[in-house]
C-alpha cells in the first residue's frame, strides 16, 4: 500500500498485527505520513481530481497527489474500521457497547460490508493505476525510485 | 461418531473451505494447499489459541442482549443438515434423558418429570455461524439449576450432549453455568415442536446457534473436551459470541 522506507522484510510466518504495527510507528517516527500525505483538502482534492480525470494529472515518484492521499487516509481508516466493526460482529455479547456504537448487530454487519467494499475497491484502483503507470511497482516494492531518481529535500 | 473428516469435507459447506481456497490461490497460485497436513495442522493449532482467547474474554455473568416481545420471530427458521421431515420423532412414553459422567443423581429423566421443572423465559438473539440471525423467544430451565438438582460436579471442565439425530456437542463449564444458558422446552410459548428439537434444546445465547443442541438424549459431565458434530469438521470449538 504504502512505499516502504527503508525495505523492511516481512517475516513469512511473522505476525501480521505486530508488523502493521511497526509499519504505522515506522511511518509515524520518519515523518512519512506528514511528509507524503498531508496536506489533504477538499479544494486541493478537487483539483487533483479534475486533473486525473482529465489525464492532465502528472506522476511523479515517490509523490503522491492529493487524490491519492486521500483514498490513502481511506484506505487506513477504513482498516481501522474494519476491525472495530469486526470484533462488534466477532463477540456481539462480550463486547455489546461495541455494537451499540455501531447501532446493534445489523448496523456493525453493514459497517462491515460497507468498509469492506471500500478497501476492496482501493485495491482495484490501486492495481489498475499500477498497471497504468509500471514504473511504480520497482518503486513501491523496493521502497525506492530507483527508475528516475529524485530528490527531495529531508531524503538522506 | 463419523470419522474425523478433512477441511475437503467442508467444501460442501462453502463458507470456509472456499474462503481457505480463495487465500491458497493468492499465495500459491494453480496449488491446492488444504489437502496438506501441515496446514491441518496450522490450522487446528489457530483455532485452539482462539478457544482459549475466547474462554479468556468470556463473561461468567455478562449477559446476551434480550429484546422485547414483538421482535421475537414466531415461524423460526428451520436449520440442520437434513429436511425437518427427517428429524427424529422422540415418544413421550420411551423417551429417557441419560445422564452420565460426574453427577452425583444419574436417574434417567422422562418427559413428564422434565416438563415440570420451573420455566424461565428469554428473548435471545439466535446467531448462526453462516451469517443470519433470528430473534427469538425460548423457555426453559437454567441448565446450571438443572445441574445443580442432580447433583453436577460443576468444577469439571466441560458439559457434553448426544443427540438423537445423531449430532453431538459440548461446551465449557463456565457457558453451562451461564445464568442464560437453559434447557429449553419451549420456543414462542409453544411446546418445543419435533423439528426445533423435541423434547429439548439447549439454548445458548453467547455461543453460535450450531453449539445449541437440539433432541437431546445425553447429558454428561467430564473433563474431557467433548467432540461437536460440526467440530469434527473443521468449526472452531469455543465459538462463542
Amino acid at each position: 500500500m504504502f512505499a516502504l522506507r527503508p525495505v523492511i522484510p516481512l517475516p513469512v510466518n511473522g505476525n501480521v498485527t505486530k508488523v502493521s504495527r511497526y509499519l504505522v510507528l515506522w511511518n509515524t517516527i520518519t515523518g512519512h505520513f506528514r511528509r507524503d500525505f498531508l496536506p489533504i483538502g477538499p479544494r486541493l482534492f478537487w483539483r487533483d481530481f479534475v486533473a486525473a480525470a482529465t489525464f492532465r494529472l502528472q506522476h511523479r515518484l515517490g509523490e503522491y497527489n492529493v487524490v491519492q492521499r486521500v483514498a490513502y487516509w481511506g484506505a487506513l481508516g477504513s482498516v481501522a474500521m474494519m476491525l472495530l466493526s469486526g470484533i462488534a460482529i466477532w463477540k456481539p455479547v462480550q463486547t455489546y457497547p461495541l455494537e451499540v456504537l455501531f447501532g446493534g448487530f445489523q448496523g456493525a454487519r453493514i459497517v462491515h460490508f460497507v468498509f469492506m467494499t471500500a478497501i476492496v475497491l482501493f485495491i482495484a484502483i490501486h492495481v489498475a493505476l499500477v498497471i497504468l503507470v509500471p514504473k511504480t511497482f520497482v518503486a513501491m516494492t523496493l521502497g525506492r525510485a530507483t527508475a528516475v531518481p529524485h530528490a527531495r529535500k529531508g531524503d538522506a | 461418531m463419523p470419522a474425523k473428516e478433512t477441511l475437503d469435507g467442508l467444501r460442501t459447506q462453502g463458507l470456509f473451505g472456499g474462503s481457505l481456497s480463495l487465500g491458497a490461490l493468492t499465495l500459491l497460485t494453480g496449488c491446492d494447499i488444504s489437502d496438506h497436513e501441515s496446514v491441518q495442522k496450522a490450522l487446528a493449532l489457530v483455532s485452539r489459541w482462539n478457544d482459549r482467547v475466547q474462554a479468556a474474554i468470556f463473561g461468567a455473568n455478562r449477559l446476551a442482549p434480550t429484546f422485547a416481545e414483538d421482535e421475537a420471530v414466531k415461524a423460526f427458521r428451520y436449520n440442520a443438515w437434513y429436511g425437518p421431515d427427517r428429524s427424529p420423532r422422540l415418544e413421550d412414553a420411551t423417551y429417557r434423558l441419560t445422564l452420565a459422567g460426574q453427577i452425583a443423581d444419574k436417574r434417567p429423566w422422562t418427559i413428564d418429570r422434565l416438563h415440570a421443572l420451573p420455566r424461565v423465559s428469554q428473548i435471545t438473539r439466535h446467531v448462526c455461524v453462516e451469517g443470519w440471525s433470528m430473534i427469538g423467544k425460548w423457555s426453559g430451565i437454567p441448565l446450571r439449576d438443572f445441574l445443580g438438582q442432580i447433583g453436577a460436579d460443576t468444577t469439571a471442565r466441560y458439559v457434553g450432549f448426544e443427540c438423537a439425530d445423531g449430532y453431538y456437542e459440548g461446551i465449557d463449564m463456565p457457558t453451562a453455568l451461564h445464568p442464560q444458558t437453559l434447557m429449553a422446552f419451549q420456543l414462542s410459548d409453544d411446546i418445543l415442536p419435533t423439528r426445533y428439537g423435541y423434547p429439548f434444546k439447549i439454548r445458548i445465547p453467547t455461543k453460535l446457534g450450531f453449539k445449541n443442541p437440539k433432541f437431546v438424549t445425553t447429558i454428561y459431565v467430564t473433563n474431557q473436551q467433548p467432540r461437536g458434530f460440526w467440530t469434527d469438521r473443521g468449526y472452531n470449538w469455543f465459538s462463542g459470541i
